[in-house]
């Protein structure tokens, strides 16, 4: 897949992971995992990226006697991800037009 | 390998980042390994499963901006010896030309992509004044008798603003290309300072 579609994808997935609760790391890898591979390499970067980009807030937390960081979806993330499912629509039109060409083609 | 050590790998080769950045990377990391242990993992299996501290801080290095990148591979490179000094003044006139022209071609490509995007919408902008100079004139000629002239303005105002609309779509579909163009530009550039760090 092209890096920069992955990317943008990857993104999203973190948010979705966090639109109705806010979550931890490892939870949220393990949330995704069963739709797409996300290592901690990975989702470190995005994590950054989505808190600069005030997509998300980080709060830390005390957990067994550590800290845990804890990440929240803000108003410009669910928006973000409205605006992925709108986008996301066309994409998949394209797509149908796409199978319906190589079906007519074999 | 344990978790002190990983950390402690992940630090090395963060090094010249601010410290602020490396405690960061450092507490994620240190709070993924423990979260493993606490669903049942031990600490090498825990360990093991990050992948390699070299990898995950090539990661952290490819996400900085340009410029704070140069910063820390100039901070790592080791103490010169005092010939290299003395040959790096005498050669200044060799090298300093060399970096001062790239720096420049750079310079200069990034202002000429830049340069097309302004004079594009610089393009938009005048063909919408003229629609409107060209209105308000047809409007005057209406109301002063010259009926003719004034319809003509009018239309010739009415096929600006469509190109107005056409140019300025247009002009967004370059500008958005130019972005794209230099964003993969600095990326590649960024290659250069991180070796093998394309791994998303």
């Amino acid at each position: 897949m092209d890096a920069q579609i992955r990317r943008g994808l990857l993104e999203v997935c973190v948010l979705a992971a966090i639109k109705n609760r806010e979550s931890y790391g490892y939870q949220i890898i393990k949330d995704v995992s069963p739709y797409v591979i996300m290592s901690e390499s990975t989702l470190y970067p995005i994590l950054r990226r989505l808190e600069s980009s005030r997509l998300l807030t980080v709060r830390s937390s005390e957990h067994n006697g550590r800290l845990r960081k804890y990440y929240r979806i803000t108003e410009e993330g669910l928006q973000r991800l409205r605006v992925f499912e709108a986008e996301w629509a066309e994409i998949m039109r394209i797509y149908e037009f796409v199978k319906k060409e190589d079906g007519d083609h074999e | 390998m344990n978790k002190t050590e990983f950390l402690s790998r992940l630090r090395i080769n963060l090094c010249g980042v601010g410290e602020q950045d490396i405690k960061t990377a450092e507490d994620f990391y240190c709070e993924m390994i423990d979260d493993r242990v606490e669903s049942g993992m031990s600490e090498q299996e825990a360990v093991d499963s990050l992948g390699s501290p070299e990898d995950a801080a090539k990661t952290i290095l490819l996400e900085m901006p340009l410029g704070k990148l140069i910063k820390v591979k100039a901070k790592r490179s080791r103490r010169l010896s005092a010939m290299e000094i003395v040959l790096l003044i005498l050669g200044f006139p060799v090298w300093g030309a060399l970096v001062i022209s790239a720096f420049a071609v750079l310079l200069s490509v990034y202002l000429s992509l830049w340069s097309v995007v302004i004079a594009l919408y610089a393009a938009v902008a005048a063909v919408a004044v003229s629609g409107l100079a060209a209105v308000l004139v047809g409007v005057i000629m209406f109301t002063s008798g010259r009926a003719a002239a004034g319809v003509f303005m009018i239309g010739g105002a009415t096929a600006c603003m469509g190109l107005t609309v056409l140019m300025f779509l247009g002009s967004g579909y370059v500008a958005k290309g130019l972005i794209f163009l230099t964003k993969l530009s600095v990326k590649g550039i960024k290659k250069l300072f991180v070796k093998g760090g394309d791994k998303e």
